[in-house]
């Protein structure tokens, strides 16, 4: 006669049983392969932004195209973030056409697209400036300029506050990225604060596209973006 | 000269068990044959026992059936007798919300014949799944004592980590992936749940429990009002014997040291001491005659007092609560077939530095006050043997009291965005009353006939659940730093603000009232057509007319919800049970819906604006409290605006604004493979829709509406093996594997920020105004796509797409194994073991134009948490000590091995990223000593 388990035998060996089970199933958690967010979710058309494509399951050899571009990957998640994103730069000029670009990721030889993701902004106008990487600067310095239309046949026009037209001094801006990003070389200067704009090779100002305040402490000033350089300690 | 056999064998055959009803009793029912297998009308059946008051009688009919409706759960005596045939006398065990079906064949002669019921494993009548936890079951087991805290250990509830904080589980669990909102709480048959939270309403005295039932799936229509599970407390009876309990127990953390967790400043998990705590408890219980089989009492009081030490929080500050629960209870037969009982439940509470930040900043502490005092009567009247008339009328009454504990208010709230760290005074005062009144009336029909058996059940309820809410603004006069300019610095930091881009103030608008009537009503039938088969069909109306605190009706639903069941005794031997279920669930808006759009809620917004001309702020914008920021989608609302206003509205509503309902469909199959020891693979699928949202349609106002975006999925497949508690051992064991998912946890998304990043179950979507290609592409051609900076996560034009993921409280895994075995000598080991292979979270990305980390950027729920173990252990001694007493004393083991496994990351994508912000519950020990008589 077979011997009988005890019922606490039984229960033992269901906690056991449960035991590996739980053990094996410790690994089986992952959500896939998506691709699921573009950041920022917008920019201009001419490029050269960095941009971050999340998801998650995103293989050692993932890519990503927007649109017809592909994305050169500069930088994979690691550690912890490891497969949930990639980042890239925008190829310069683009190929892109302003609208709504599609996000692919491909990845271990699936695919995964986020429709109609990504927005090309055309870019209003030519100089479009929107940022210098410094406000202090000396002489022969490079100055860092991003924005968009920042062609190379512009020129750096750099007035000391209160000056005029004859007291401007114009430099050339050298592409570090497409029309994107680029940079000049900060003239030998006396100390000062300089406005910064910039001008066609016929002279005429493009941007800023209004006329700035002379009195910093102008309302309009707290409202309107007027670029300066400041030399030395001038005020 | 008699006669006694172990096992129903000479009756007809096992016992089956008919479908399941709400209530605080079961019910006998079965045939009488004789010899020669014909039928024998005119027997009389008798069952009486403790619990009984007198007897309870019938006779078999012309078909020699009998039914016993409304019998005491528990183990009675049932006596059979017919002229010129052998009395029988059976223990037979009735259990909660079922039908104890017994057929007996009675043998020419005039010798008693005793049988000891075998109570039956599988009811092959049933298709809903439930589960019945008895008091003297739970007490083998290592659970926490509370009724929430024990349905954790059944299938498909998530409940062991708070998915709205964090941390481990604050009482409110999840089922099947419909959130800690989704679930209605009964005791003793009538709805307790808070009208406001939509959480349980009211704790009872764990000792004056006698059964908790618990509906994961399938719950026949006379339940309503809930997505989730229904949870019944059943409280003990006096009874025709005396009976009573005193019991203390004492509980502290058994883990000393340290483990890593978030510092928010440094940015890395550093070792900061364990959450240590110490409590008592004294819990008492009487019950027993006042008058013998005519009138009974039961009553019970607890009294209990701890301190908790929270991590990294100041020790000379410990959370200190002090309790009390007081029940009592009085049943009046006045004649055999009416009875008449008035219960009273009530608890009070105290909790002094009660953490509200997460972060336990010592500055940030309140004081929680709370009361709920209800009342209850009960009225049965059964008119014939065959029907049953039920009457129970409710009055429950809360109030919470919160209060800044330093009483400090000069500290304005700041986030800093660096650490995520919201630091600054509990700057609320919160006073808080939530009632609920009203009842129901329940009939039920048995019939036999040619076409089968019926049991008809139809019934009406009608409530009144109501809130009034008073907030008061305790901050600083100046009002609440607001935002400034990203470049410039955050916080506002100058004393003038002059830093700032602007900031808000604050003042007292007035308090919230809110009002609901909710009528409903139902018809079910269970019928069998033959004994293999059964279908439980019905259907329910529920309505809901809900007032905000300007008298505006803000929803009035009808919700119709039908249910249809059947099931298979497959095998034809009671052993088999196939089931298909499918039914339609609603629930109840709740009045915390009246508070999405009512500015009056809490306060006035004042915005101001620094003007550099004048070194001054001025006031841009003051908020009316008589206009609301929000308009419903119903008639009411929208015939308030205007009609260029009212059209643009009625372009964003998807239809008039409706309750979400869940549909779901459970198909199992279970087997009875050893006596008692059934095992089952069932599978689930649910899809709650029609999620209320507000939509934000220009920049006036927000529009509330169901987006059909808005949607719950849930899926699993589950094994069971189970064997039911016979008082010697017991095994409740799952494997669960599921997927949560949808694109909100909650029943909608509450506005609460979420600075802490575990804030999930309140989390939701804020990007509603850019949730089409148009409104978009408007943005970006405008020139302020930089509004849209952060919201990555949005994935497509189509709404919320990135933010459908797997939700807080999912996992894949869940393996449960849960029993106990007493020996002969009267030690009894019990066991909880819980697997859980992680819950879901996500990365949450900084939106610029909020302030805070509203969107998901890779996704919801698209990482996991590490797989979690837990193991509680249970040991007990009792010693008899004659003439109906006994002692036990126990002692309870949680997490005994200690782990400390995370249980949740910090979820927003600055430096504290990934971090651990709360671990395992260390490792603490209960002891108690109970004695019984």
């Amino acid at each position: 006669m077979p011997r009988r388990r005890s019922p606490l035998a039984i229960a033992l060996r269901v906690a056991a049983f449960a035991a590996v089970i739980a053990g094996g199933l410790s690994a089986c958690n992952t959500a896939g392969f998506d691709a699921v967010s573009i950041s920022p979710i917008y920019g201009w058309t001419d490029g050269c932004n960095t941009v971050r494509v999340s998801g998650h399951g995103f293989a050692e050899d993932a890519t990503v195209t927007l649109g017809a571009l592909e994305l050169p990957i500069a930088t994979r998640g690691e550690g912890i973030d490891a497969g949930y994103w990639i980042e890239g730069v925008l190829p310069p000029a683009a190929a892109a056409r302003a609208g709504y670009a599609t996000v692919t990721v491909s990845s271990a030889g699936a695919t995964s697209s986020i429709e109609d993701a990504y927005y090309y902004v055309a870019c209003p106008a030519e100089g479009n400036l929107e940022s210098l990487d410094t406000e202090t600067v000396a002489a022969f310095q490079n100055v860092a300029m991003q924005g968009c239309g920042l062609s190379a046949t512009l020129l750096v026009q750099l007035t000391p506050r209160g000056g005029t037209a004859e007291d401007a001094v114009r430099v050339p801006i050298t592409s570090t990225c497409g029309t994107a990003s680029t940079s000049f070389v900060a003239p030998d200067l006396p100390d000062n604060l300089y406005d910064v704009q910039l001008v066609n090779p016929a002279g005429d100002v493009v941007f800023p596209p209004y006329l700035c305040p002379a009195d910093p402490t102008d309302t309009a000033a707290a409202l309107l973006w007027c670029p300066t350089l400041t030399y030395g300690a001038a005020k | 000269m008699i006669f006694a056999y172990a096992s129903v064998l000479h009756l007809l055959s096992n016992a089956i068990v008919a479908p399941a009803y709400a209530g605080e009793t079961g019910n006998i029912s079965g045939h009488v044959e004789d010899a020669d297998g014909i039928a024998v009308p005119g027997a009389l059946i008798t069952v009486s026992g403790a619990s009984i008051a007198g007897a309870m009688q019938a006779t078999t009919n012309e078909q020699g059936d009998f039914r016993i409706p409304s019998v005491a759960p528990g183990t009675h005596t049932l006596q059979v007798s017919a002229p010129g045939l052998s009395p029988v006398r059976a223990a037979v065990t009735v259990r909660l919300d079922e039908t104890t079906f017994i057929p007996f064949k009675l043998q020419i002669g005039s010798v008693e014949v005793v049988v000891i019921d075998t109570p039956p494993a599988i009811d092959t009548t049933r298709t809903a799944v439930s589960t019945e936890l008895s008091a003297e079951a739970l007490q083998d087991l290592p659970t926490g004592r509370s009724y929430q805290d024990a349905v954790k250990m059944l299938p498909g509830v998530s409940g062991r980590v708070d998915t709205q904080n964090g941390g481990p589980s604050q009482g409110n669990p999840s089922v099947r992936g419909e959130g800690q909102y989704g679930n209605n709480y009964l005791v003793d048959g009538i709805s307790t749940r808070d009208p406001a939270t939509k959480t349980f309403g009211t704790d009872v005295n764990f000792d004056a429990i006698e059964d908790i039932q618990v509906y994961t799936d399938g719950a026949p229509a006379e339940f309503g009002q809930a997505t989730g599970m229904l949870v019944n407390v059943v409280t003990k009876d006096g009874g025709d014997e005396h009976h009573g309990s005193a019991a203390y127990y004492i509980g502290s953390s058994f883990s000393w040291g340290t483990y890593g967790i978030l510092d928010p400043d440094l940015h890395e998990e550093v070792q900061t001491a364990k959450r240590s705590f110490l409590d008592h408890e004294l819990s008492l219980t009487a019950g027993g005659p006042i008058l013998k089989e005519k009138l009974w009492y039961f009553a019970s009081a607890d009294l209990s007092m701890g301190s908790t030490v929270y991590e990294g929080a100041d020790p000379d500050f410990p959370s200190a609560v002090r309790s009390g629960g007081g029940f009592a209870k009085l049943s009046w037969f006045i004649n055999p077939n009416l009875s008449l009982r008035y219960q009273f439940n009530g608890q009070i509470s105290d909790v002094s530095n009660n953490e509200t930040s997460d972060q336990f900043l010592p500055e940030s502490q309140s004081h929680h006050a709370s009361d709920d005092l209800g009342h209850q009567l009960t009225l049965k009247w059964l008119p014939s043997a065959m029907g049953e008339l039920q009457v129970q009328a409710l009055y429950q009454n809360g109030h919470v009291r919160v209060s800044p504990e330093s009483g400090e208010t000069e500290t304005a709230g700041t986030l800093n965005l660096d650490s995520g760290v919201y630091s600054g005074n509990y700057t609320t005062l919160d006073e808080n009353t939530r009632s609920r009144a009203g009842g129901s009336v329940k009939y039920m029909q048995l019939a036999s006939g040619a076409s089968g058996q019926h049991r008809m059940k139809v019934g009406a309820e009608l409530w009144r659940l109501y809130e009034d809410r008073a907030l008061t603004y305790t901050g600083p006069d100046e009002g609440y730093l607001y935002y400034s300019q990203p470049d410039e610095g955050y916080p506002c930091v100058t004393e003038d603000h002059s830093d700032c881009y602007g900031y808000t103030a604050y003042a007292q608008a007035g308090t919230i009232g809110h009002a609901a009537i909710v009528a409903s009503a139902f018809a079910q039938d269970d019928w069998q057509p033959t004994p293999v088969l059964s279908m439980n069909g019905g259907a329910r109306v529920d309505r809901e007319t809900l007032q905000n605190s300007s008298g505006a009706v803000v929803v009035d639903s009808w919700m119709f919800s039908p249910r249809l069941g059947m099931s298979l005794d497959a095998t034809h031997d009671k052993k088999t049970l196939v089931t298909l279920n499918v039914g339609r669930y609603y629930d109840l808006s709740g009045n915390t819906f009246a508070d999405w759009g009512d500015t009056r809620s809490a306060f006035v917004y004042k915005q101001y604006t620094y003007d550099p001309q004048t070194d001054q702020y001025v006031l841009t914008y003051e908020q009316n409290p008589e206009t609301t920021a929000s308009v419903y989608c119903n008639e009411q609302s929208l015939s308030q605006l205007s009609d260029a206003d009212r059209a643009a509205a009625e372009s964003g509503c998807n239809g008039p604004l409706r309750p979400y309902h869940m549909d779901k469909l459970v198909v199992g199959v279970e087997r009875e493979i050893l006596p008692l020891f059934v095992v089952g693979l069932r599978g689930i699928v649910s899809q709650t829709v029609d999620i209320p949202e507000d939509v934000n349609v220009d920049d006036n106002y927000f529009l509330i509406t169901n987006p059909t975006a808005k949607r719950r999925d849930y899926g699993a497949l589950e094994l069971t093996a189970t064997r039911r508690f016979d008082r010697h051992w017991q095994v409740l064991a799952s494997y669960t594997y599921s997927q949560a998912k949808g694109t909100m946890p909650g029943q909608f998304e509450v506005a609460s920020g979420g600075q802490f990043g575990s804030n999930g179950n309140e989390v939701g979507v804020y990007d509603d105004d850019v949730n089409d290609k148009a409104t978009r592409t408007g943005y970006f051609d405008s020139g302020f796509g930089s509004y849209l900076d952060g919201l990555s996560g949005l994935g497509t034009g189509s709404d919320d797409a990135g933010y459908y993921g797997y939700l807080p409280y999912h996992s894949f895994h869940s393996v449960k194994v849960n029993g106990s075995y007493t020996f002969n000598f009267g030690t009894t080991l019990g066991l909880v073991y819980e697997f859980d292979s992680g819950h879901a979270w996500q990365k949450r990305a900084f939106t610029e134009t909020y302030q805070d980390y509203y969107s998901f950027t890779e996704g919801r729920g698209s990482r996991f948490m590490p797989a979690v173990n837990y193991v509680d252990l249970h040991i007990a001694h009792r010693i008899d000590l004659k003439h109906g007493r006994s002692a036990e004393l126990n002692v309870d083991v949680f997490n005994v091995a200690d782990f400390k496994t995370p249980i949740t990351y910090y979820e927003n994508d600055n430096a504290n990223f990934g971090l651990t912000l709360y671990r395992q519950a260390p490792r603490s020990v209960r002891a108690g000593l109970k004695v019984t008589y």
